[in-house]
């Protein structure tokens, strides 16, 4: 009989170490998001650059290219939120609106210089190489990579100003073009002008 | 428990010592008990995919990151169960420029029944334990207050965090004794 009771006993014993709470209980609610690679250029501190007059008033340069001041636009709070990423910059000569042959000794061109600093590392550089009487009035360059995203107020410079053979300058109204394209490195469309 | 093992031992000697022909009673007391116990149901897991979190000027959406919210399902069948949530922010692998921000915090509430415990990923660690008690139905996980450090332009990229949601049985009958 001791025998029978110490097994019932051994037995609830063991159901009763068995008893009581069990592990807490998990649950798992994954959160996904994205953000969309964009790069943005800042509005232009000014959207066109007046040059005024271009040429010599008087003097022994008169009706030719006078000295002109370096010119900056600055695009601030322009950014690209991905890495590899550079600018490209395309700029066509000024040239002169509406005469199409300027007769020999004059020219209805100005080349200049541009540049785009604060991206990459390597800015692009590029030097219009119009002729005389307007032609092939475009170039484009790419600068660096830059390897991070990036916010900075991007500069324009314009410099080094030109006439074709240092020719005097057709009289009327001079146009150019400058065009920024901030985006993936070799690829997009121009995003800003 | 003890109460038990002793009477059913008292009713197996009563049976032995009877006479031949008198009538006895032999008792035999039936217990059992059930274990304090949570459990998700079938919703244990659930996906909040909040899509595209940056606004037009390149920073956090926070309403598009507030409006996230899922549902799980689980009961709890004692009165000293309880429920807490960790939740863990959204971070992007990238590597964040200055002026930039690859991460997310946020607050995450779990409301289950009148119990609605949080966490904010701007603190280590699990939120407070609040009481459940007696609970079946559906968990609702919503998020809230979501922030990016210092309000900078969100880097591109994917971005994942997590929310846990826990429920604790606790223990909220006692327990029989352990064996002598």
């Amino acid at each position: 009989m001791r025998s029978a009771c110490l097994a019932l006993a051994s037995l609830l014993s063991a159901s009763a170490a068995a008893a009581g709470a069990q592990a807490p209980a998990t649950g798992d609610v994954g959160v996904s998001a994205n953000v969309d690679g964009v790069c943005r250029l800042g509005p232009p501190s000014r959207p066109s650059v007046d040059l005024g007059e271009l040429a010599n008033r008087s003097g022994i340069r008169v009706g030719r290219l006078a000295a002109l001041a370096d010119a900056i636009v600055t695009l601030p709070g322009t950014y690209c939120n991905f890495g590899g990423t550079q600018v490209t910059l395309r700029a066509e000569a000024l040239v002169q609106t509406e005469l199409s042959q300027p007769p020999p000794g004059f020219a209805r061109a100005v080349n200049y210089s541009a540049t785009v600093r604060t991206w990459a590392e390597e800015p692009p550089l590029i030097t219009t190489t119009a002729s005389v009487d307007g032609d092939s009035p475009a170039d484009q360059d790419s600068g660096g990579t830059e390897p991070a995203a990036k916010l900075t107020d991007l500069v324009l410079a314009f410099f080094g100003f030109s006439v074709p053979s240092d020719a005097r300058l057709v009289a009327g109204t001079y146009q150019g073009l400058v065009t920024i394209t901030l985006g993936p490195a070799g690829t997009g469309p121009a995003q800003g002008e | 428990m003890n109460k038990l093992m002793l009477s059913g031992c008292a009713a197996l000697a009563m049976v032995s010592a009877a006479p031949a022909l008198a009538q006895v009673n032999g008792e035999v007391d039936v217990e059992g008990y059930v274990d304090d116990r949570c459990q998700f149901a079938i919703l244990d897991h659930a996906i909040i995919d909040l899509g595209e979190i940056s606004g037009d000027d390149g920073r956090l959406d926070e309403g598009a990151v507030d409006a996230g919210q899922a549902t799980l399902q689980g009961w709890c069948n004692g009165s000293a169960s309880t429920i807490w949530v960790e939740a863990f922010p959204l971070i992007n692998a990238a590597v964040a420029s200055p002026s930039f921000a690859n991460r997310v915090d946020y607050r995450a509430t779990a409301t289950a029944g009148s119990s609605a415990p949080l966490d904010d990923t701007t603190a280590a660690g699990a939120g407070a334990e609040v009481p459940l008690g007696l609970f079946n139905g559906d968990i609702v996980v919503d998020i809230s207050n979501s922030a990016s450090p210092g309000d900078g332009l969100m880097v591109a990229g994917d971005y994942l965090g997590r929310i846990v949601v826990t429920l604790a049985p606790n223990t909220s009958f006692e327990s029989p004794p352990a064996a002598p």
